[in-house]
């Protein structure tokens, strides 16, 4: 009994951070992927893609595209083939710190929440109001508390600054409130030059950001085929700096894609397809992501739905594509819901996309905490959901099958009838057992001694205390100063004063 | 004598069948049948009927895209007869619409657009990615009753706000309304910018369009 070692807590984040094991489930074969990419480069070599921006237009004649119609781009295979070479197998993403903390590769998988909520679900009122930047600090604190989210996105989308410079504001905010790798939006090239410089500033130099990334950037094309000239000036200048950026087009299947499954991902996919190869003919080796969110659209009420069994199905097909055939970080969607408010709904929906998109090996798992088909944002559901992951990682984790685990000489010392309780295998393994800090496993009785708690009531007391005492590591004055005056500088320059 | 027509005409939207539409606007010009009685005793009924079934769940939108569809084939047909006659089917209203600058987005917009086309408003549909200020520059050309803008990301809701202003910069305000629409827009923001009127889908919106103009 005196060998007993004690570990210092029950452990809430028990497994390995980022299992890099394939799950094995899969929904297509090899043959079958061959398919889905065969018929992308046919709708890229048949129909072609919009292309609104004339520099990309340069880079793909060159290439050996074909150009009609002023922008309608057709695809030879071999160009598209060729710049996917390009692009590199893995993404690493550091802490402003510069600590690598990412791995986008293979079947890590790591959770973060999403961005530019137009509504917040007030914590204190419980009323859905517009969103503030207030709400996206308090969502950048909480999520860099939260154990099982590994990346940030802004959450909200803040009402109360000028439009024209708040996607830097946001980004401030989200420098100050974390020291995780954050995913970020920026409204135009001028938005994202300035959101570098800021960057730069934090990590000292373009070659240290390029080198050891703190962020990514999220960007989006138009479904059905089309680059619109805002999101392509992003690309090439991410492409510039060499930094890593998303290509997720939103496509809703009925309305701008096939209503079909299997010709929403074609089409998808030959928009990802073309956005990259564009990224790689402007500069080899631009750090990519493979991803995409097509849902259906809901035809009774014409909303877009962020929880279907189609959505999840397209999501794990992409997962697939991007793991077994481009061999390339891909993205994903998990811990959102189409509820509006912080419901039953709400948790089995978080919780059937957590462990399906774990199952699918995503990288880059982002939304944990949308509500209202990606809305309204809801602190709640961020803690609610960051329970739900770490209860999945301990599931993908695995069974450890050692001889120490296998235990054959505690069974043969207790025997049978005897117990284990008292034995010392116990007291030294009990802890890697998974324990919830929010779900309720008390009995009845003491249940309601401590005030009948709900999930939801205990997730907005552990929302409210994190985001009144956690204190996330801090920039220095000096770079504090450094972005301000950047934003500062954008406010002067398009004329507005918040 | 034309009851049999009539009810052909209204099930021929409910149906969504172009063609029959289409067969039936000519069977009526050809019978000499009063080209306004088709319409609003006939084809109207249908999409009416369309719009009721869609509101209680009953039918789903694409049904009342191929209603709409069918409705417009109709009203092409029997229009230049109303013209030829001297009348014209009573327009509700004068409306310009279109995608906000910085959005590409067209189906939502463009199916707002059919649905009040097909209730018997004039509309200018300007497209997508329209510049700020030619809302405000095309409502003065058309005189427009109300301005319709659409955006689907959050990003580029925002830019509503200053399509009210450039109106409001060429005192075109209050008597132009505008009806704002997209994903994201809630009440709250409509009142926030000032907008008159919004609606979560296409059926909606033609019941605020009609109340804007107060029809």
């Amino acid at each position: 009994m005196s060998k007993r070692k004690r570990k210092s807590n029950l452990s809430t984040a028990p497994a390995a951070n980022a299992s890099p094991r394939a799950s094995g489930y899969r929904m297509f074969t090899d043959a079958q992927l061959d398919e889905i990419h065969h018929a992308s480069l046919e709708i890229l070599r048949r129909t072609g893609v919009r292309v609104y921006e004339s520099e990309s237009l340069e880079l793909l004649k060159s290439a050996g595209c074909f150009v009609s119609d002023e922008n309608l781009v057709k695809f030879p295979a071999a160009v598209i083939e060729n710049a996917l070479q390009d692009a590199p197998s893995r993404v690493v993403l550091c802490g402003r710190d510069g600590r690598p903390r990412l791995y986008l590769e293979g079947h890590r998988t790591y959770f973060g929440t999403g961005s530019d909520l137009p509504n917040t679900r007030d914590l204190e009122t419980g009323e859905r109001r517009p969103s503030l930047l207030t709400d996206v600090e308090n969502a950048v604190k909480l999520a860099d508390a939260l154990p099982n989210l590994d990346f940030v996105m802004s959450m909200a989308l803040p009402s109360d600054v000028a439009i024209e410079t708040s996607d830097r504001r946001s980004f401030k905010a989200m420098v100050e409130n974390t020291v995780k790798p954050l995913v970020f939006t920026a409204w135009d090239e001028d938005g994202l030059a300035d959101i570098i410089k800021m960057a730069e500033a934090v990590v000292g130099s373009p070659e240290k950001l390029a080198l050891n990334p703190f962020l990514l950037a999220y960007l989006e094309p138009t479904s059905p085929l089309q680059h619109s000239e805002d999101v392509l000036r992003k690309v090439l200048l991410m492409a510039d700096h060499g930094l890593p950026f998303v290509y997720s087009p939103g496509p809703v299947e009925g309305a701008s894609a096939p209503v079909t499954s299997a010709g929403s991902l074609a089409l998808a996919n030959a928009e990802i397809m073309s956005g990259i190869a564009i990224a790689q003919l402007r500069r080899k080796g631009t750090p990519v992501v493979w991803g995409c969110g097509s849902g259906p659209l809901d035809m009774k009420t014409t909303v877009a739905t962020y929880t279907s069994p189609e959505f999840m199905k397209h999501c794990m097909a992409l997962s697939e594509m991007a793991h077994y055939y481009y061999h390339l970080p891909v993205w994903g969607f998990s811990g959102c819901s189409d509820s509006k408010l912080p419901d039953m709904q709400a948790g089995i929906e978080s919780a059937l996309w957590i462990l399906w998109t774990a199952l699918s090996g995503a990288n880059l798992i982002h939304d944990v905490g949308y509500i209202e088909s990606g809305l309204t944002c809801s602190l709640e559901m961020m803690v609610v959901s960051d329970e739900i992951i770490s209860f999945v990682k301990q599931l993908m984790a695995g069974i450890q099958l050692t001889p120490e685990t296998l235990a054959l000489h505690v069974i043969d010392e207790v025997g049978p009838g005897g117990e284990y309780l008292t034995s010392d295998h116990t007291m030294n393994h009990y802890r890697d057992v998974w324990y919830p800090r929010l779900f309720d496993r008390r009995s009845y009785e003491s249940w309601q001694e401590v005030g009948e708690p709900t999930a939801v009531k205990t997730a907005r007391q552990i929302a409210q205390e994190i985001i009144a005492t956690h204190k996330p590591e801090p920039i220095s004055e000096d770079v504090r100063q450094a972005l301000q005056t950047i934003i500062d500088e954008a406010a002067a320059r398009v004329g507005v004063s918040n | 004598m034309n009851e049999t027509l009539f009810e052909a005409m209204k099930q021929s939207i409910i149906d969504g069948e172009a063609e029959d539409a289409e067969r039936l606007a000519n069977q009526a010009v050809a019978e000499g049948v009063d080209p306004l009685e088709a319409i609003n005793k006939g084809f109207v009924l249908g999409l009416d009927d369309v719009g009721e079934q869609f509101g209680c769940g009953e039918m789903f939108l694409p049904d009342l895209v191929l209603a709409a569809e069918a409705m417009k084939t109709a009203v092409a047909i029997l229009e230049p007869e109303l013209a030829k006659k001297g009348t014209a089917r009573e327009i509700l209203g004068t409306v310009v619409m279109g995608t906000v600058e910085g959005d590409i987005h067209d189906i939502g917009k463009t199916l707002v657009a059919t649905m009040l086309s097909a209730s018997g408003f004039k509309v200018y549909d300007l497209g997508v990615n329209v510049a700020i200020g030619a809302f405000a520059e095309k409502a003065r050309e058309v005189g427009a009753d109300i301005v319709g803008v659409s955006s689907l990301l959050t990003t580029t809701m925002v830019r509503q706000r200053f399509v009210i202003e450039a109106l409001d910069d060429m005192g075109l305000r209050p008597q132009v309304k505008v009806m704002v629409g997209g994903a994201p827009v809630t009440r709250d923001w409509v009142a926030e910018i000032g907008a008159d009127g919004y609606s979560e889908d296409a059926i909606g919106a033609v019941a605020v369009a009609k109340r804007l103009v107060g029809k």
